[in-house]
C-alpha cells in the first residue's frame, strides 16, 4: 500500500491528535503519582528505519516499554518507553515500597503496578482522541518489555513490521520538570488508520467556515 | 454586540474547534495567534473581552504569555484551553489570574459557559 501523503497542515493536525492524547495520559499519570507532568511538542516521523531510529535512538541502557493494541474504529499500536531507573522513579512514587530494596529487579507487584499504569495511559490516551475523533476504541492488555534497549528495540520494530510495514509515528517526550522521570508516548498509525484520522479531522475541520475580523490574523 | 473573543493555541486544528464552538454561540472571533508571543502581542493591540490560550505552545508557552499580560493587565480575561488537565497547573493557573481551565477535548458548552462566566465574575 502506498504511504498516505500528508501537507503541512495535516501533519499539524495530527500533532494536535498527539498533543490532545499524550496531554491527558501525562495528566493521569500527574494524578497517580501526585507530581506534575508535563510534555514536549508532539512530533511526526515516518515509519523508515531511518526516522525510527531517530525517534527511538537513546543510549543502550535497561528499558521498560509498554505496548498497546488498539482496536476499533482507529486500529492502533501505542508505545511508552523509558529507562528503566525512570521506570522505578515512578513505580516508587505509585506505590512507594513495591521495588526491590536493591534496585536491581522488578518485584510482581511493580510490575503489576507498571501493567496498571500502561492501561491507565493507554485508556486515557484513546478515550481523548476518540472523543475528539468521535470514534470508537477497544483496548488490549498492555505487554511489558524490560530488557536492554537494543532487544527491545528488535521487538518493538518486529511488532510494528506485522502489518502493512508503512507507519506513522506520533511521539512526545513526557518528564517531570525536576526530571526525576522521562519517557516517551509513541503513537504507530497504519496507512489506512491515518486515513480515517485525516478523514475524521476534515470532517471536523469541514464542519463550520468561521469568519475572522479583519486585521485579526498574527 | 457581541462578545469579541482572541484564540490562541499552536494548531490549526484546534483552533478552528474553539471557533466553531465560539462562532455558533454568536461569539466574534477577533483573531488568532499561533504562539505565545503572537497571543500577548495581538491581546494588547485587538483588546479582545476573552483570550482563549493553549498552554503548550512553541516560543512563548501559554502559561509565561498569561502571566505577562495579566502581569500588564491584571483584569484581563484568560481560559486555558489545554490537553494537560493537572490539578497542580490548574491552580497556579488560577492563581495567577486565569479564569478557568478547560480541558481538550472539549463540550462546547463547557467553553461558552466560561466565556459567559468569565464576563459576569
Amino acid at each position: 500500500m502506498e504511504p498516505v501523503k500528508l501537507d503541512p497542515d495535516q501533519i499539524d493536525d495530527l500533532k494536535e491528535v498527539g498533543n490532545v492524547g499524550s496531554g491527558n495520559a501525562a495528566s493521569r499519570l500527574s494524578d497517580l503519582i501526585r507530581r506534575r507532568c508535563v510534555i514536549d511538542i508532539p512530533q511526526i516521523a515516518y515509519m523508515t528505519t531511518d526516522d525510527v531510529r531517530r525517534v527511538l535512538d537513546m543510549e543502550d541502557s535497561y528499558v521498560v516499554v509498554m505496548h498497546i493494541k488498539i482496536m476499533g474504529d482507529i486500529p492502533a499500536t501505542m508505545f511508552v518507553v523509558m529507562k528503566r531507573a525512570y521506570a522505578q522513579t515512578i513505580v516508587r512514587y505509585m506505590t512507594q515500597d513495591a521495588l526491590d530494596p536493591s534496585g536491581k529487579d522488578f518485584s510482581f507487584t511493580a510490575q503489576f503496578a507498571l501493567k496498571q499504569l500502561g492501561e491507565i495511559l493507554t485508556k486515557s490516551f484513546f478515550d481523548s482522541i476518540h472523543e475528539m475523533l468521535m470514534a470508537k476504541a477497544k483496548y488490549a492488555m498492555p505487554e511489558i518489555i524490560i530488557d536492554s534497549w537494543s532487544a527491545a528495540k528488535e521487538s518493538l520494530f518486529a511488532r510494528l513490521s506485522d502489518g502493512e510495514g508503512q507507519y506513522l509515528l506520533v511521539h512526545s517526550t513526557f518528564f517531570d520538570p525536576e526530571k526525576t522521570f522521562v519517557g516517551k508516548f509513541i503513537y504507530a498509525l497504519s496507512v489506512d488508520s491515518q486515513g480515517v484520522v485525516l478523514n475524521r479531522i476534515k470532517l471536523l475541520l469541514g464542519s463550520k467556515k468561521p469568519n475572522i475580523s479583519p486585521g485579526g490574523m498574527a | 454586540m457581541s462578545l469579541r473573543i482572541l484564540v490562541a493555541d499552536d494548531s490549526r486544528l484546534a483552533r478552528t474547534l474553539v471557533k466553531n464552538a465560539l462562532v455558533d454561540a454568536g461569539f466574534d472571533v477577533v483573531g488568532e495567534a499561533a504562539t505565545g508571543r503572537e497571543a500577548a502581542e495581538m491581546y494588547f493591540r485587538l483588546r479582545p473581552d476573552v483570550l482563549t490560550l493553549d498552554v503548550i505552545m512553541p516560543d512563548v508557552d501559554g502559561t509565561s504569555a498569561a502571566r505577562e499580560i495579566l502581569g500588564r493587565e491584571p483584569a484581563a480575561r484568560i481560559i486555558m484551553v489545554t490537553s494537560l488537565n493537572q490539578e497542580a497547573i490548574e491552580s497556579e493557573m488560577k492563581k495567577a489570574g486565569v479564569r478557568s481551565v478547560i480541558t481538550k477535548p472539549f463540550e462546547p458548552k463547557v467553553l461558552v459557559d466560561s466565556i459567559q462566566a468569565a464576563m459576569t465574575a
